[in-house]
């Protein structure tokens, strides 16, 4: 089941003129959260690079309370560019956007139900739109489906978000995997999973005379531009489909039950979305029971295939999200705790080789592109094209470093993931040498009788064509972006700003 | 009362299991 609003479209910008953009974002029907009925047939989000705030003119010393990554950008650093696997075929010289002077301003994205894309988009651009901004590229998704190009299943598992602040934070460990996450691992200005507010910018009261920023929790003094805002996280992935399963089809000499078998193993699930490991008996924190599949394909963690015979460690969905709490398994009583707290206790070498996934996740919001999303009898058939296909990642989270680029480096591009060696992600990794591991273009699959059976020369399968990091503002800060001036204010008549006090009637449909 | 006021979100209330909340930024699941 797929959603209603199946057509998308995201806008890359920059800004020619920063007092039309502003008078643009003033009147921009932007989609809240709020519940409505009927439910609307469309939507509008926007997001800003760091180089969007400065185009904007939003004071240097706001900008400069953004956290390292969003101020670095995505391409910003070389260093940040190999952490991330973006160098060779995916380095940022080599990219359509997002790198030199294609950094975007400005995201749009826009999301329609079947045929109202086009329409949407005229309205969304307003008198001031053709003034303000001069379209970088604009990157059209294909209609929305539950496969992703290489024709799994996708988008099954996510985090659910405590909204309701259930889940308390505090510094004791999670003996146990939870799906359920804390409201400031994804919205700003809320308690993360360690109890701390991520990095975001705060501004004194007085400095907000327009958009009525609600305070800050841990500082009530200042107002939270950052609060009910996250950062967004955009990845233009080239796919491989043909290359994929070409290859999967050498190694298992064409025989189509072990190129699917392979390819399962390679991404850790089936086509069909189901667990490669048994579920298990204990409902998970977080899996809401009521939502269609959702126990029947994520009820599971790996800790009964602790040695991967079933699951493949180095497995994709494996290393995205080990499920694991924040003790190995089998730490369960108060003896064993302190024992592990004090070093001792390990079974086996990879043990505490991953880390505790909870400070580890991200929401993820992406969309195929290209072509529909192609089935591999289609290659096997000599049917394949080479029209370029591939994913918009899309992901939000509230601390880019220590979640998507964690995620990035240490599990996805990481050759010692869980105790591995010369290996990457099967799917995204680069195959390029990285620092003390000259190979990393195998993927092991452990079989029960204890041996690996080793695939190698793995071809790259996935490229990155463009990226950037955003901020995907609140309603409130997008009105102080509309209405705060570098070195003063847009002055308006009081009786008009009383109005505007209560910016968010302005800006939901 | 909610801890988020929702109107100040950018998103979309998730209408129901993998409904449009699934492909938008924010989906406080209701």
């Amino acid at each position: 089941m797929v959603g209603r609003m199946t057509e998308a479209c995201f806008l890359l910008l920059r800004i020619d003129d920063p007092a039309a953009a502003r008078s643009w974002l003033e009147t921009a029907p932007v989609t809240t959260a709020v519940e409505r009925k009927p439910p609307p047939e469309k939507a509008l989000q926007v997001a800003f690079t760091c180089e969007g705030l400065q185009a904007l003119q939003i004071p240097p010393e706001v900008i400069q309370q953004f956290s390292p990554e969003f101020m670095s950008g995505m391409a910003g650093e070389e260093s940040r560019s190999r952490r991330l696997g973006d160098v060779g075929a995916n380095a940022p010289s080599r990219w359509q956007w997002g790198s030199a002077e294609k950094i975007p301003h400005v995201l749009v994205l826009l999301y329609a139900e079947p045929g109202k894309l086009e329409t949407w988009k005229q309205t969304v651009q307003g008198d001031s739109w053709d003034h303000a901004f001069t379209v970088l590229d604009r990157l059209e998704a294909e209609r929305l489906s539950d496969t992703e190009p290489f024709g799994f299943k996708d988008g099954i598992s996510q985090p659910t978000i405590d909204w309701d602040g259930e889940r308390k934070p505090d510094k004791s460990e999670r003996l146990e995997y939870s799906n359920l996450v804390t409201l400031g691992e994804f919205l700003l200005g809320y308690p993360n999973e360690y109890g701390k507010y991520s990095t975001r910018p705060l501004v004194d009261r007085g400095d907000d005379r327009t958009a009525g920023l609600l305070p800050a929790e841990e500082d009530p003094d200042k107002r939270d531009l950052g609060r009910n805002g996250c950062y967004l996280v955009f990845r233009q992935l080239a796919q491989d489909v043909s290359g994929f399963w070409k290859f999967l089809d050498g190694e298992a000499r064409g025989d189509p039950h072990g190129r699917t078998n392979l390819a399962e193993a390679m991404v850790g699930r089936k086509m069909n979305g189901e667990a490669l490991v048994p579920l298990g008996d204990r409902q998970i924190e977080g899996l809401d029971p009521d939502a269609k599949d959702n126990i029947r394909l994520n009820q599971f963690t790996y800790e009964p295939d602790s040695d991967g015979a079933r699951c493949p460690l180095g497995a994709h969905i494996r290393r995205a999200n080990s499920r694991n709490g924040d003790l190995p398994y089998g730490t369960s009583g108060l003896l064993s705790r302190l024992i592990r707290t004090l070093g001792f206790g390990r079974k086996g070498i990879r043990d505490d080789m991953v880390s505790s996934t909870r400070f580890h996740r991200i929401l993820r919001r992406g969309r195929a592109y290209g072509t529909a999303p192609s089935q591999e009898r289609d290659f096997q058939s000599g049917q394949a094209d080479n029209r370029e296909r591939g994913l918009y990642f899309i992901c939000l989270n509230a601390n880019i470093g220590r979640q998507f680029e964690f995620i990035q480096n240490a599990w996805i591009m990481g050759s010692k993931f869980d105790g591995l060696s010369e290996e990457s992600d099967p799917l995204l990794g680069n195959r390029l040498p990285i620092p003390g591991c000259p190979e990393t273009s195998t993927f092991s699959i452990p079989q029960p009788d204890g041996v690996r059976r080793r695939i190698t020369g793995l071809p790259q399968f996935v490229t990155v064509r463009g990226g950037a990091y955003f901020f995907l503002p609140s309603i409130r800060a997008l009105w102080y972006m509309a209405t705060q001036v570098c070195g003063f204010l847009k002055v308006e008549p009081i009786a008009q700003q009383s109005e505007r006090l209560a910016p968010r009637a302005l800006f939901c449909e | 009362m909610a801890l988020v006021d929702y109107s100040d979100v950018q998103g979309l209330v998730r209408y129901g299991w993998a409904d449009d909340g699934s492909v938008l930024p924010f989906a406080p699941n209701r």
